[in-house]
């Protein structure tokens, strides 16, 4: 399993000192890219195509690049849907209950199993009362988790955790962290946005990935791999 | 904001099209009628309890209202990849759509209702969008799980050893 730390300099065994700046990422442009991509093409033996993929993650020239209108990697975008609500919101709560790849023993995170429940049970409780407009009901995320759909998962970030996740983690700022979250995501979701509000939400999600890599710090370092 | 303000469509604005090694007179969107396409892909399973999954290729209208872009009547569905396993290679299923999609940049003829007369219609694409497994497929990228899991930059993971 890999992990991307934004400082690899905590790593038990750094072998080299690589640290990002969440606002300074170093970004992939077209031509570097298709440069890379044909590298990749241009040696013709299996384990030496094999190493070139692994350095750059890229495997080879895709039939895409024949159009000109198409930006190596700046046109190819994730759906809202699978990266927030069915992965990020989703790991969030495996972390919450316990579950994520069990490797969450002891950490301070992790709510009660009992507090969970009632969490869960509130939540379906609550969202009988809001208006079948705003979206799907939802059933018991501590029990029905993997039947929710996207939709489920959204009314139930937006609308409902805010509440009941309220003063039931082990510490505080896990409460606030979720909520800075639950803010940046009501302002990706309107209509319309403005330039500024795009800043804004840049250096929301920046600050926040920021803050993640501070709540959750021991937990990763303690099993890396020298 | 819309597509429209992004970057990477004002770039395209004033760009000649290129076509193999051709470069084409005509610049790209000079023409209020020029069409701006997008393209997405995803497995599903089309039974329950059943882990198989077909693929079905998508192309979206950007010139419709941002309202209209997505609703079920205003999708155009090019392809159903069969399954029942994820496209070893995708490419060779979106080729047709690539030789369309060239004939479409180059122009085609069609009718203008309200000038009546014929005129050539271009159309482009400018994106292509997807979770994250359909995306590197796409883009011939290892995807997520690899040393360097990003599409858009050069980050780099470390390994966790497994509790």
């Amino acid at each position: 399993m890999l992990y991307v730390p934004l400082s690899h300099c905590n790593h038990p065994m750094p072998t080299d000192v690589i640290k990002y700046h969440t606002e300074r990422l170093p970004l992939q442009e077209h031509n570097g890219f298709m440069v890379q991509a044909k590298a990749v093409e241009s040696v013709h033996m299996e384990k030496q195509q094999e190493e070139l993929a692994k350095a750059s993650g890229i495997k080879g020239v895709p039939l895409l690049s024949t159009l000109s209108s198409l930006r190596f990697p700046q046109s190819f975008l994730y759906n809202f849907m699978h990266l927030v609500w069915e992965n990020l919101i989703l790991n969030l709560v495996l972390f919450w209950s316990g579950c994520f790849k069990g490797m969450d023993k002891g950490q301070p995170y992790v709510l009660d199993p009992h507090i969970w429940q009632v969490i869960g049970s509130t939540s379906a409780e609550a969202s009988k009362m809001i208006p079948s407009s705003f979206g799907a009901s939802i059933p018991d995320p501590a029990k029905d988790g993997s039947y929710f759909t996207s939709s489920m998962w959204s009314v139930w970030s937006l609308f409902i955790t805010p509440t009941v996740l309220q003063g039931h983690f082990p510490k505080e700022r896990y409460y606030k962290h979720f909520c800075s979250l639950v803010r940046i995501l009501n302002l990706c979701l309107q209509f319309q946005i403005s330039n500024e509000k795009i800043n804004e939400i840049e250096l929301g999600i920046c600050q926040w990935v920021v803050d993640y890599k501070q709540c959750i710090p021991l937990f990763h370092f303690r099993k890396f791999e020298g | 904001m819309d597509i429209f303000d992004g970057l990477h469509y004002r770039m395209l604005l004033g760009e000649c099209i290129v076509v193999g090694d051709q470069h084409l007179a005509h610049h790209y969107f000079l023409d209020d009628r020029d069409i701006t396409l997008s393209f997405t892909t995803d497995g599903f399973a089309p039974f329950k309890k059943w882990k198989h999954t077909m693929w079905i290729l998508l192309v979206f209208n950007y010139n419709l209202p941002p309202d209209e872009h997505f609703q079920k009547d205003n999708i155009l569905c090019v392809g159903i990849i069969p399954g029942p396993k994820k496209p070893h290679d995708a490419d060779s299923f979106i080729y047709p759509l690539m030789q369309e999609l060239l004939k479409l940049s180059t122009g085609r003829s069609a009718y203008d209702a309200l000038s009546c007369s014929v005129f050539a219609l271009l159309a482009y694409l400018i994106t292509a969008f997807g979770d994250i497994p359909a995306v590197s497929m796409l883009m011939h990228m290892k995807g997520h799980n690899a040393l360097h899991p990003c599409q858009m930059c050069g980050i780099q993971g470390i390994r966790i050893l497994d509790s």
